[in-house]
């Protein structure tokens, strides 16, 4: 079930960044992660799922990342604004593909934006979340999925 | 049946048979008046002649006088002689005329039957009394001239006398006579015409009468047909069920409730033959059983309810693709019951249930009930194993699966997971599931070993990428999952219990007991063995009066625990200086401990803080004794090697001495528990502890004699 | 009425267990028979009403067993007692001219029942 799942959100992020850009971003080694220790980086964008399963899913990227990425879809203006706009739009698809994917069992959220490593991030405590580490053009971004 | 036939038609059948009736009787009535009005024109026709009769009768007279005054007759006496002639003709007439209206119903010269006679009537009657009256004289004198000779002169004169003077007043008898008589004919016809009127009247009613109930019977059974029909419609529209009838050729009637084309998953099965329907939805064997099944239904004589066990088609599963591309399989209960009529089969009512949820439940209990056990299980060996041993495994597994999880971390997006980590990870797994099995946490072995497959799959990918390590991370978590699960369980256990510890709590010290003569003389004993090694022991005993047992028990204890004293003191305790280096107090702790376990068992538990049995050193011991080679002693697992040091002649000192060396000691421990009927156990880990545990019978010797076994393992 | 019965099983626990059940149950037992050459020499001599029948079985198996009994007495009961293993070889016994079927392991109860069925005036 869960690696079912995980391949799933994987491979929307990589979708994702293949149609927007060309490129496939690498994908880092999958590991575990306690709630208190997940990385959160300077843009993340979350969705809340609830339903069968609770919990959360996020992308979360550094600053240079998305401002890569904007340029070369040929967004000039990288100001903080776009940028949060962007990891929004990139939750966004997760959210709208996950919904495909995984049915009325699922409930997805519409995805919230955060700045900084805010206290925002509901994960749930107690249970180890999913870290897959991304890497596109040398910039560090990572999928956590944190489901009971 | 028929009876009941004849009731639903009853009244109908009355109103057709009054129509009947009426009709005949109409008829009939229509007849008797035609003839009735037959006969009363020849009545009214007699009468009507009577009065000419008279008029010709006078007539008559009157030329034969006139013929005699004038002498017509003397002369030629031909056409008088006609003429009397005629006259006795008409008188007959009358006469027979009177006759017939008198006695009535006669024929009168082939002209019919008299059906209307004067007697009838009351008046009529006068009438023709008066008539008859009158008659006589003139009959009298008709009579007279009648009965002369034909050559003799007749003398009409009293004959004319009497005509003429009545003649008048006959013919105003006779009219009257007829018309009265008319008027009666008139009277009766109408009255028959109003019988007859009636008549067509009530048939023309009972008529209304049977159209009215036959068309209200019709519609008020259409109606019911309608109403019948209706509810079987809604029936077959509303159930649940698949529901139709088969016929003795297997072919499906032609109602089918709506269910049923869902149910089996295809569309427009009526008439079609149900066992071509099926033979594509189920095996090849299900689908020959299934036949069977249906015709010994159909065409033996067997109980019903003693062969629905044989239906093959009470749980298949069927598969049909989903509009989604998807493959969905549900699970169906098809049932036959048999119909009869008139004691002999006509068709089989057959029912198909979608029991998809049903089996699915059926299942997720079977599952649940499985974990259940499976966990239940794990309670019992959980509770079993000793509690520090757990603990210490559970760190140790935590421990390892952090290192697994820090080794997946680090494993960076360009260098990816290169072999020799893989290889890491399976001995950490490896370590792990060994001890698992140790503390008989089978559930947690089983992952781990299914987590050593995946890695195993894994090495042999020669081109591996991150994301295969996906399953690699999910197993992980799962894992992290069931030692917390373990955890919790024993936090619960120890709430239960209010300490944290799950084994036994002892009886405080009793300085009375510990005062008792058989223990001094053991702490004696092991003083004396430290002071020849060097080194130095501290013996607390708790527990029963040696004193209370029977003589050859407490003799079996006190030899036991000297051999162990003995061993403790040679073999495990270290000196001073390296308990100190390792942290403990200089003098080693020696705890015994006998207790009446209260199953018939005495438990006697032997434990010094001394440096554990190393598996190590009884490998070498092995060799060295010739009792394994190398390689066995290499592959001999901790069971294996712990049992030998009860083995005689298997020693871990080099060198011998009096207190150890040569290898005897616990094999006599051994030798005699088992004589006695009782166990030995043990448990050490190295560089901690050594404990033994023995169990004899209380009332002297068990029935089978048991091996000591070994439940604990070095760390 | 008592009916008279014939065991044919080649267990000996499960005849004892028949035997003990369907004696209390109002019914004489004639004969037992651990095979089906047996069962036909023994249904001869005893002429029982109804006949309780194992399918696998040395020595002539249950089916043609029932076949050469029916031959002999049309209008035998005979009640399949066999396990659920081979369900077609049950649905031959019956196509045989047996009318019941009660499948292994069954309880004392569940054996009560179907000689009630078995026996019981009309069809099903």
């Amino acid at each position: 079930m869960d690696e079912q799942q995980l391949r799933i959100f994987v491979d929307i992020v990589r979708q994702y960044f293949d149609r927007e850009t060309g490129r496939l971003p690498e994908i880092g080694s999958p590991h575990l992660g306690d709630a208190s220790a997940l990385p959160i980086y300077d843009f993340t964008g979350v969705i809340g799922i609830s339903g069968e399963r609770q919990g959360c899913v996020y992308v979360t990227a550094y600053r240079e990342m998305l401002r890569a990425l904007l340029l070369q879809v040929g967004e000039t203006d990288v100001a903080d604004n776009n940028l949060c706009d962007l990891v929004g739009e990139v939750a966004n698809t997760v959210s709208g593909n996950a919904r495909i994917h995984f049915g009325p069992n699922f409930m997805i959220s519409v995805p919230i934006v955060v700045k900084g490593s805010a206290q925002a991030i509901q994960v749930p405590r107690n249970i180890k979340a999913y870290i897959i580490p991304l890497r596109w053009h040398k910039h560090e971004a990572a999928l956590v999925v944190s489901l009971q | 049946m028929f009876k009941l036939g004849l009731g639903k038609y009853r009244t109908i059948i009355v109103l057709i048979t009054l129509f009947l009736v009426f009709d005949v009787g109409v008829l009939a009535m229509t007849f008797l008046i035609s003839k009735q009005i037959a006969s009363d024109a020849v009545s009214l026709n007699l009468a009507g002649q009577q009065r000419t009769l008279v008029q010709q009768l006078t007539k008559t007279a009157l030329l034969l006088e006139q013929d005699a005054t004038q002498g017509i007759i003397d002369s030629s006496g031909q056409s008088s002689f006609s003429e009397l002639k005629e006259l006795i003709g008409t008188a007959d007439q009358f006469n027979s005329t009177l006759d017939a209206f008198h006695q009535g119903g006669r024929m009168v010269e082939g002209r019919g039957k008299v059906a209307l006679t004067p007697q009838d009537d009351e008046q009529a009657a006068e009438q023709f009394k008066l008539l008859e009256e009158m008659w006589v004289p003139i009959n009298v004198e008709l009579q007279k001239i009648k009965q002369l000779k034909s050559d003799t002169k007749p003398d009409l004169g009293p004959l004319l006398q009497v005509l003429v003077a009545d003649n008048l007043n006959l013919l105003t008898v006779s009219n009257m006579l007829t018309s009265r008589m008319e008027s009666l004919s008139a009277t009766k016809a109408t009255n028959l015409r109003i019988v007859q009127v009636a008549g067509i009247s009530l048939a023309l009613v009972n008529f209304g009468f049977i159209l009215y109930f036959f068309l209200r019977q019709l519609r008020t059974s259409d109606r019911a047909v309608e109403r019948a029909q209706k509810e079987t419609e809604d029936i077959l529209r509303t159930t649940q069920e698949g529901l139709f009838l088969l016929d003795t050729e297997f072919r499906v009637g032609l109602q089918t409730s709506q269910a049923l084309s869902k149910i089996l998953g295809i569309s427009d099965l009526a008439g079609r033959d149900f066992l071509a329907l099926l033979k594509p939805i189920v095996t090849p064997k299900t689908f020959e059983t299934a036949k069977e099944y249906i015709e010994l239904l159909l065409r033996h004589d067997v109980k019903e309810k003693l062969v629905a066990s044989l239906n093959p088609l009470d749980c298949i599963e069927v598969s049909a693709a989903q509009p989604n591309g998807a493959i969905e399989s549900r699970f169906l209960n098809i049932r036959f019951n048999r119909v009869f009529d008139a004691g002999k089969v006509t068709h089989l009512l057959v029912t198909a249930t979608d029991i998809t949820r049903r089996v699915r439940l059926e299942r997720e209990l079977k599952e649940s009930e499985r974990k259940v056990q499976d966990q239940m299980g794990m309670m019992v060996h959980i509770l079993q194993a000793d509690p520090s041993l757990l603990q210490e495994f559970l760190r140790n597994a935590i421990k390892g699966l952090d290192q697994i999880n820090e080794e997946l971390r680090t494993g960076t997006a360009t260098a990816g997971m290169s072999a020799k980590r893989i290889d890491m990870l399976f001995r950490i797994s490896h370590r792990l599931k060994g001890d698992a099995n140790a503390l008989k946490l089978e559930a947690i072995a089983q992952s781990l070993h299914a987590f050593e497959n995946l890695l195993d799959g894994l090495r042999a990918n020669p081109s591996l990428r991150n994301e295969d390590f996906l399953p690699v991370t999910v197993r992980v978590k799962g894992l992290y999952a069931e030692i917390h699960a373990i955890q919790d369980a024993l936090t619960r256990v120890a709430q239960v219990r209010g300490v944290v510890t799950v084994e036994p709590p002892k009886p405080a010290q009793d300085p009375a007991i510990a005062a008792l003569p058989f223990v001094h003389q053991w702490r004696n004993f092991a003083q004396e063995i430290a002071q020849r090694h060097k080194k130095a022991a501290e013996l607390s005993y708790q527990g029963l009066d040696l004193a209370t047992l029977a003589l050859p028990l407490r003799e079996a204890i006190n030899s036991i625990v000297n051999q162990f004293i003995r061993n403790a003191m040679t073999h495990g305790v270290e000196s001073p200086v390296e308990r100190k280096q390792r942290g403990k107090p200089e003098a080693g702790r020696i705890s015994v401990y006998v207790s009446d376990a209260g199953d018939g068992y005495l438990e006697l538990s032997f434990r010094d803080d001394g440096a554990g049995i190393d598996p190590e050193k009884i490998r070498e011991a092995a060799v060295r004794t010739g009792r394994l080679d190398a390689t066995a002693a290499g592959l001999a697992d901790m069971r294996k090697l712990i049992s030998m040091i009860f083995e005689p002649g298997v020693s871990t000192r080099e060198t011998v001495d009096e207190d150890a060396g040569r290898g005897v000691g616990l094999d006599t421990v051994k030798d005699m528990v088992a004589r006695m009927g009782g166990r030995v156990r043990i448990g050490t880990t190295v560089g901690e502890y050594c404990h033994f545990r023995v169990q004899l019978p209380l009332g002297g010797v068990a029935a089978n004699a048991s091996i000591m076994d070994t439940n604990q393992e070095a760390a | 009425m008592i009916f008279k019965l014939m065991i044919v099983d080649d267990s000996n626990i499960i005849r004892g267990k028949i035997s003990r059940t369907l004696t209390q149950h109002n019914m004489e037992i004639v004969a037992t028979a651990s095979n089906g050459e047996d069962a036909v020499k023994q249904f001869a001599a005893n002429q029982p009403d109804v006949v309780t029948m194992d399918l696998t079985m040395p020595r002539m198996d249950g089916l043609e067993c029932i076949r050469k009994l029916r031959h002999m007495k049309p209008d035998l009961r005979i009640l399949v007692v066999s396990a659920l293993a081979d369900k077609s070889t049950a649905i031959q016994a019956l196509k045989e001219g047996a009318q019941g079927f009660l499948c292994k392991p069954f309880s004392e109860d569940d054996l009560t029942d179907a000689m009630d069925e078995l026996l019981g005036e009309s069809h099903g």
